[in-house]
């Protein structure tokens, strides 16, 4: 059988064997808007340098480019080490801690035990709520426990289903996992007393506009029970991912933010006690979800607003012109029988 | 359920298309609709609309094909190959219908022709489009596959200015969406250009669609429709003249995409469309742009040339004259001025007159009735091309190599055809008789005369007479026509010739006539008993199903099978197990004879007497 587009681009994708040098470096680390709550709060966000996901070396999901900010390898101890160090220098004792690595911070490939053990510990007493992102089958007691033990705060697991629908799931996403082994990771996460996060996609690969539009509205009612907070990332195209392979000849485009304004809208019916909410990435630009140009930044600026407040009307009062053009394309789109 | 043709061009077999419940126009347009609907689209009825059917789980979509009241409803699937790393797939997605996401395994093909569909669906269309020559490739790929039959319809490519040429590809069925994607995000769709800036377009007035014309106008949907329907229109009209290639390059200045499909489809569906010309036309042809020089018509009368050409054999003297507007060159003016430089010139049946020709290559006088040397024309500067000069030197080369030429003489404006001067070999010691351009001043045609004084005729010049000197010439002629082998058997001795010099008659020499040849045609008709000659050489045959006596004309049902060199008009040998049953007339391309279920096959011109039949099988009549 002929190597997929995406086995190819994964293996075009990992990079070599990094030096010492950037292994003892993050990938990144900033600051931004948060909720805990009703509080409004600034969250530290830091991404850990580590050999990272498993699965992108494997098959990998089409739009996930995270494996070109790993290092090829496991990183040390000592290489974390420094990585905490130069991430607790930076630290200003931001009420929510968010810890991402290209991969799951739960995975002993990436990050050994003891060090997971070090880095939490090292906000403990000062972030109120720590966050970090795994792949389900690492989220076990075993592992969470000490975690557990080892920060007085919340912690928070956050879980990347992006959809609830299996074949969303398998066949577009390309992940590794149904849906139910992400409702299991985080009622398992709950029962111990931790809060569960899920992050839902907004178009994967192969969707239309409106097919995905109704995939996250239908995601957040199946999933709104099993988890504390539901984060609804639209796709942006990464580097060598199967997302840009398809974008490059025409194929696929990132959601409209208005399909995202009609999931929120839609999804706050829907979300049960979970929040709902949604931080962009590359909002506005080309490679992001984008509108026209001319609203993207107010229509952001409302998104980030209901995100943080929960309060969703403000969302019915958006217009631009470019609606249309958005009804347009997704009433037209499906009539083409292959995108 | 089944295609009926009504007239074909490039890989096109206009007509229409029975898909279970639906007829559809080939070619034909899907008004697709989205929701809400354009307040003045189409009225429903006639037209048939794409509409998109009930939702369905993720995995599957549903789109209705529908002119009241016949429906299609198609359930597509959603294929994932560059996840899943299975490059194509098929599947039955409706009745008659067949889903295809090209390219497919070998095996597949096999199923997928076992389905027999009415309609295939390039599922990729539109991503094959975009990668370009991987578009013609499955094109080709599926006519090869499946042959003329199945309609196929390419979702999602055809914008206006591309109807032309999507029709020539031989894509049946296209629809509207990308044009009504474009008019979304503010395309003003203009054929000739593509698409134009909407506020010059309508300011100028360049359009009277209802939208146009209204104050303020009204929506580019509308406008977009209108330039669909009027593209459409274009087409059907030059389809029913025969000039759909010229629509075709008409259109090519509106984006690069259409010249760089119409220059692969010329290389990769030659095969498929060189035989679907006829051989016979009497439409004037002109070929203006360099595609125009690829149109098959012209690449079968080079390549004929190259394979089956050779000069009478006493021809002595290759005289290479400059051809002319007029057709067929030997009636033009300039022309029969030269003839008077070789008038009461006594070698005369050993000079071989051949123009030098764009696209042609090299015409020599007796195939100057072939189609289309008797009817084309072409932009003439006085500069030729890498193109136009391969054509000569190449045909030059086979002249030189098959034929048993003493002298060259050039009558020819030396800086023009430079080109050639180098290709004329040493041993032929080529006379240039012109000094300037002017070909037919008395001070030429002396210089002409006087070459032609000089020629050296070789050794032994042979010594025959004018009709001898025609008879070869006709025997070239059917070389190129029915290759050499069958030419041979058709001029074995003994043969002589009958009529005039526009009407010659082939007989055995015992008053039965072997074929015939007429200017108009340019090629020649066989007879029952040329048609005997000819059966052995194994060219241009019909195998007549064994069920079938021949009482009128044959049919596709009752082709077993067929050459597949034919070409619509090509005269054929109609047999059965190696026994003549008679000759007529090829109304279809050879392929093609088996591909249809139905339809006019060859127009029996004469069928063989009782006693030619008695050593066949006897076989049961058809009602």
């Amino acid at each position: 059988m002929p190597v997929s587009v995406a086995r190819s681009i994964a293996q075009d994708r990992r990079p070599p064997p990094a030096g010492t040098t950037s292994a003892s470096q993050l990938v990144n680390q900033w600051t931004e808007a948060e909720a805990i709550g009703d509080e409004r709060v600034r969250a530290f966000v830091l991404i850990l340098r580590t050999r990272g996901c498993y699965w992108a070396d494997l098959k990998g999901c089409s739009m996930c480019g995270y494996a070109k900010d790993t290092l090829g390898r496991s990183a040390t101890p000592e290489e974390l080490g420094q990585q905490l160090d130069a991430a607790l220098r930076a630290y200003r004792g931001e009420r929510y801690v968010k810890i991402y690595t290209s991969g799951s911070f739960l995975d002993d490939r990436e990050v050994d035990a003891d060090s997971r053990q070090r880095i939490v510990a090292g906000f403990a007493g000062r972030a109120r709520r720590l966050l970090f992102e795994t792949l389900p089958e690492f989220a076990t007691g075993e592992v969470l426990g000490p975690l557990q033990r080892s920060f007085p705060g919340e912690i928070e697991v956050a879980l990347g289903l992006e959809s609830t629908q299996p074949g969303v799931l398998l066949r577009y996403v390309n992940k590794n996992s149904p849906p139910e082994a992400y409702f299991d990771a985080a009622d398992r996460v709950r029962s111990f007393g931790l809060r569960a996060k899920g992050y839902l996609l907004l178009k994967p690969p192969y969707l239309t506009e409106r097919e995905a539009v109704e995939d996250v509205v239908t995601s957040v009612r199946l999933a709104a029970p099993h988890f504390d907070a539901l984060s609804v990332n639209p796709v942006h195209i990464q580097n060598g991912t199967v997302v840009e392979w398809l974008y490059h000849r025409g194929r696929y485009r990132p959601p409209w933010l208005w399909s995202l304004v009609e999931v929120m809208r839609r999804g706050s019916a829907e979300r049960g006690a979970s929040r709902l909410a949604t931080f962009p990435t590359a909002g506005g630009l080309a490679r992001g979800p984008h509108n026209c140009g001319s609203c993207d930044a107010l229509v952001l600026a409302a998104l980030l607003e209901t995100s943080l407040s929960q309060q969703f009307q403000g969302l019915d009062e958006l217009r631009c012109e470019c609606r249309t053009e958005w009804l347009t394309d997704s009433t037209l789109e499906p009539l083409g029988v292959e995108a | 359920m089944t295609r009926t043709v009504v007239s074909s061009a490039g890989a096109l077999l206009a007509g229409s298309v029975q898909v279970g419940p639906l007829r559809l126009d080939s070619p034909e347009i899907l008004w697709s609709r989205p929701d809400p609907l354009p307040p003045d689209g189409p009225a429903t009825g006639s037209r048939v609309e794409l509409r998109v059917g009930v939702e369905l789980p993720v995995g599957e979509r549903e789109l209705v094909l529908r002119r009241d009241p016949a429906e299609l409803r198609l359930r597509f699937p959603v294929p994932t190959p560059e996840i899943s790393g299975t490059p194509g797939m098929w599947q039955t997605v409706g009745p008659g219908v067949a889903y295809v996401h090209w390219p497919l395994p070998e095996p597949e093909w096999t199923a997928l022709r076992a389905s027999r569909p009415e309609l295939v669906v390039l599922g990729n269309a539109r991503a094959l489009w975009q990668d370009g020559e991987p578009f013609i490739r499955a094109l080709m790929e599926i006519r090869t596959q499946l042959g003329g039959y199945p309609g196929l319809w390419a979702p999602r490519v055809a914008l206006p200015h591309r109807l032309s040429l999507l029709a020539w590809l031989g894509v049946d069925v296209v629809d509207t969406t990308e044009g009504l994607w474009g008019a979304a995000h503010g395309s003003y769709f203009y054929t000739t250009l593509g698409s134009v800036a909407a506020d010059s377009a309508r300011i100028e007035r360049v359009c009277d669609c209802a939208s146009c014309r209204s104050d303020p106008p009204g929506s580019l949907e509308i406008h977009t429709q209108a330039t669909y329907a009027r593209e459409m229109a274009e087409v059907r009209m030059a389809l029913r003249d025969g000039r759909l290639r010229e629509l075709v390059e008409a259109r090519l200045t509106a984006e690069p995409a259409l010249a760089e499909m119409l220059r692969f489809a010329d290389r990769l569906m030659a095969p498929l469309v060189e035989g679907r010309v006829p051989v016979v036309s009497r439409a004037k042809r002109t070929y203006i742009l360099r595609e125009s020089r690829r149109r098959p018509e012209v690449q079968r009368f080079l390549s004929r040339v190259l394979e089956r050409y050779r000069p009478p054999p006493s021809k002595r003297v290759l005289l290479l004259l400059p051809c002319s507007r007029t057709k067929p060159y030997r009636n033009s003016r300039s022309h029969r001025r030269f003839a008077r430089a070789w008038e009461g010139w006594p070698p005369g049946p050993l000079l071989h007159v051949v123009s030098v020709s764009s696209p042609l290559g090299l015409v020599p006088r007796e195939l100057e009735d072939v189609y289309p040397a008797r009817h084309y024309d072409i932009p003439v500067t006085g500069q030729w091309e890498e193109d136009e000069r391969t054509a000569v030197l190449r045909a030059l080369d086979v002249f030189l190599a098959r034929g048993a030429y003493t002298q060259a003489i050039a009558h020819l404006d030396p800086d023009e055809y430079k080109f050639l001067a180098e290709a004329l070999p040493e041993r032929l010691h080529p006379l240039w008789t012109l000094s300037d351009e002017h070909t037919t001043s008395a001070t030429a045609l002396r210089a002409l005369r006087s070459a032609l004084d000089e020629a050296d005729l070789g050794p032994a010049p042979p010594s025959i007479g004018p009709l001898v000197g025609v008879k070869e010439g006709l025997e070239a002629l059917a070389r190129v026509q029915f290759g050499p082998p069958a030419a041979e058997l058709l001029f074995a001795p003994p043969t002589r010739l009958e009529g005039r010099p526009w009407s010659q008659r082939l007989t055995d020499g015992r008053g039965k006539d072997l074929a015939t040849w007429s200017e108009e045609r340019g090629l020649f008709q066989l007879t029952a008993a040329g048609g005997a000659r000819i059966v052995p050489a194994g060219a241009l045959w019909v195998e007549v199903d064994p069920g079938v006596t021949l009482t009128g004309d044959l049919f596709a049902p009752g082709v077993r099978s067929a050459d597949p060199t034919i070409a619509p008009g090509d005269a054929v040998v109609l047999v059965r197990s190696g026994a003549l049953l008679g000759v007529g007339e090829a109304a279809l391309a050879g392929a093609l004879m088996t591909e249809l279920p139905r339809g006019l096959a060859v127009k029996v011109r004469h069928r063989v007497h009782a006693p030619l039949l008695a050593a066949e099988p006897s076989a049961p009549t058809l009602p």
